[in-house]
């Protein structure tokens, strides 16, 4: 399995570094805004409270008054919530559907399943190599946020600090996961993975960040996984257990889903 | 000695589809035969292959490969397999190098010393990556990945695909070399000359049915060898068309196409006793065998 997982991460190198450079660089320039942001928060929050609530929850999730002079509503509402989710949700989806389905595209799956590897270890092999991926690039970034963020004033305990970035990266990893076992699943659930992981990431974010504008999005709204996203709980102390659940049953049922289906599905 | 390859009644039906791409296919493969399935496109020459490989599920029947069955022992299975597909896609970043060795980690089978005689053998170019290298040179690596690690069994689909002629016989001769040892090859193409000349004995399918089966080496001179005879009347045609020393292929007016049964002495004497005003002989190719079956263009 470790050769499995050692060739995909060799292949992915230059990607990785790329996604990686992006990811950081994202994070430097908007924790590096903090300490100008918050000389003027009272300026700043007059204006994003000021902005529709719809707009304003696109950012945060949700339509309450922001107070962006708070180094943990700042985190929230400027870097996990939307920033870095929506990179690594778009990291996420890209690999998810890839890392299984491209190969199976352009047949090179053949040479691996022509060798003696059972097709629930090549399976196995593929996830742990997206996990490692993803971890790679949502790890350093967080090392260098954690040793960043002091130098911007954010004051945030190193723990939480590291377990709401942690929170944010497993929750978008899950879009990844759901497109990789669906991919890996049937040939009919597999044409539809890009398409349902992408309603989810991206749907999803707009149905939640929109429901408190109007009464008929509420339900709908709690179907989306963002809906329970809330890096900002996780930051002032809480776990938020129905996000948790959410993971559990994600990563579970997806591997359940993904190696009962693809242990007996045709390869195309 | 027990068969490398055993398939009984294997049939494959795809999902949204009523006719059967492969449809109660049984043949077997002994250990160093060279087995060809010929046929032309979208006949199910790829469709066995795919459920060989187990690639796809049968739908109804079995194949074993050195006595393991292909779906419940298919890792098993694949420790005796060299395998190469129709259009060979490798990734096309890596080196033939880091290919080769990636494979034989994965293969746990590391026989170096003949993979460097492959790679000289086929002057292929490991070094390079998969994209710079032509089509030919794309399945010299192919092929290599498929021989490597010197399997019990090899399944390779139009194996000779890109190679130039020079690059063609050293394929015949390592394959040739592999059947000495004992591998069992089988080779789906689409090359009827080809077949001819590597395999022991071919299969032709048709519509998904195995509708001919025929030895090639043995006996190959009498069993290919056809006289065209002229007679003087209409009659004799008749009469030579029934002749038990010969197999009837065709007739026009006065013109007989046979083959001889037993030995061409026997064959020669025989044609004797008839009026032939003109006689012409010619070989029988594999070619003429394939437009047998597939002539009417059903």
């Amino acid at each position: 399995m470790n050769t499995i997982v050692l060739w995909e991460l060799k292949r992915r190198r230059t990607a990785l570094v790329w996604w990686t450079i992006g990811s950081i660089v994202m994070m430097v320039t908007i924790i590096a805004l903090y300490p100008s942001i918050r000389d003027q928060a009272a300026q700043m929050n007059q204006v994003i409270n000021q902005l529709p609530p719809e707009l304003r929850g696109l950012k945060t999730g949700g339509s309450g008054t922001v107070d962006v002079g708070n180094p943990l509503e700042f985190l929230n509402s400027q870097l996990l919530y939307a920033t870095m989710s929506m990179i690594w949700v778009i990291l996420a989806i890209t690999r998810g559907s890839n890392i299984l389905g491209r190969e199976e595209q352009t047949r090179t799956l053949e040479l691996l399943l022509a060798r003696p590897v059972s097709r629930t270890r090549l399976l196995t092999a593929k996830a742990l190599a997206l996990l490692l991926e993803f971890c790679v690039v949502s790890g350093i970034t967080l090392v260098l946020l954690l040793c960043l963020a002091p130098l911007f004033d954010l004051h945030v305990a190193t723990g939480t600090l590291a377990l709401a970035t942690i929170y944010t990266a497993l929750f978008s990893l899950s879009f990844g996961y759901i497109a990789f076992a669906l991919q890996a699943a049937s040939a009919m659930t597999k044409r539809a993975a890009t398409v349902a992981a992408v309603a989810l990431g991206f749907g999803g974010y707009i149905l939640a960040s929109l429901s408190s504008l109007t009464d008929w999005l509420e339900v709908p709204a709690k179907f989306s996984p963002w809906h329970y996203f809330s890096p900002l709980t996780v930051l002032q102390g809480h776990l938020p257990h129905g996000l948790m659940v959410y993971l559990i049953l994600v990563f579970i049922i997806g591997t359940l889903v993904a190696v009962a289906g693809f242990r007996h599905r045709d390869i195309e | 000695m027990a068969n490398s390859i055993a398939i009984h009644s294997l049939s494959k039906t795809y999902a949204g589809t009523k006719t059967p791409a492969l449809d109660k296919l049984t043949l077997t493969v002994k250990p160093g035969e060279v087995y060809g399935f010929l046929g032309a496109n979208g006949a199910g020459k790829s469709t066995a292959i795919r459920l060989l490989m187990n690639f796809i599920q049968p739908t109804r029947g079995s194949a074993k490969i050195m006595g393991f069955d292909m779906v419940q022992d298919s890792v098993e299975v694949k420790k005796h397999i060299g395998y190469l597909s129709g259009e060979i896609v490798l990734w096309p970043k890596v080196t033939g190098n880091e290919l080769f060795t990636y494979l034989m980690k994965l293969q746990s089978q590391v026989k170096n010393d003949y993979l460097s005689e492959l790679i000289e053998r086929f002057q292929a170019e490991p070094d390079k990556p998969i994209d710079e290298l032509s089509k030919g040179n794309r399945q010299k690596i192919g092929i290599i990945q498929a021989l490597m690690h010197q399997p019990d069994v090899l399944i390779l689909d139009e194996p000779t695909s890109g190679l130039d002629p020079l690059m063609q016989e050293v394929f015949y001769d390592t394959i040739r070399e592999a059947s000495a040892r004992g591998t069992a090859v089988f080779v789906s193409s689409h090359n009827l000359a080809e077949a001819q000349r590597m395999c022991d004995r071919v299969g032709i399918i048709k519509h998904g049915r195995l509708i001919h089966e025929q030895a090639i080496k043995s006996d190959q001179s009498l069993r290919l060898t056809t006289f065209r005879v002229t007679l003087s009347n209409s009659q004799d045609g008749d009469t030579l068309a029934k002749d038990t020393h010969f197999k009837f292929i065709s007739r026009k007016g006065t013109t007989v196409v046979v083959q001889p049964k037993k030995s061409l002495a026997q064959a020669l004497a025989a044609l004797g006793t008839y009026p032939v005003t003109g006689i012409s002989t010619q070989q029988l190719a594999l070619e003429d065998e394939f437009l047998e079956y597939y002539g009417d263009g059903a």
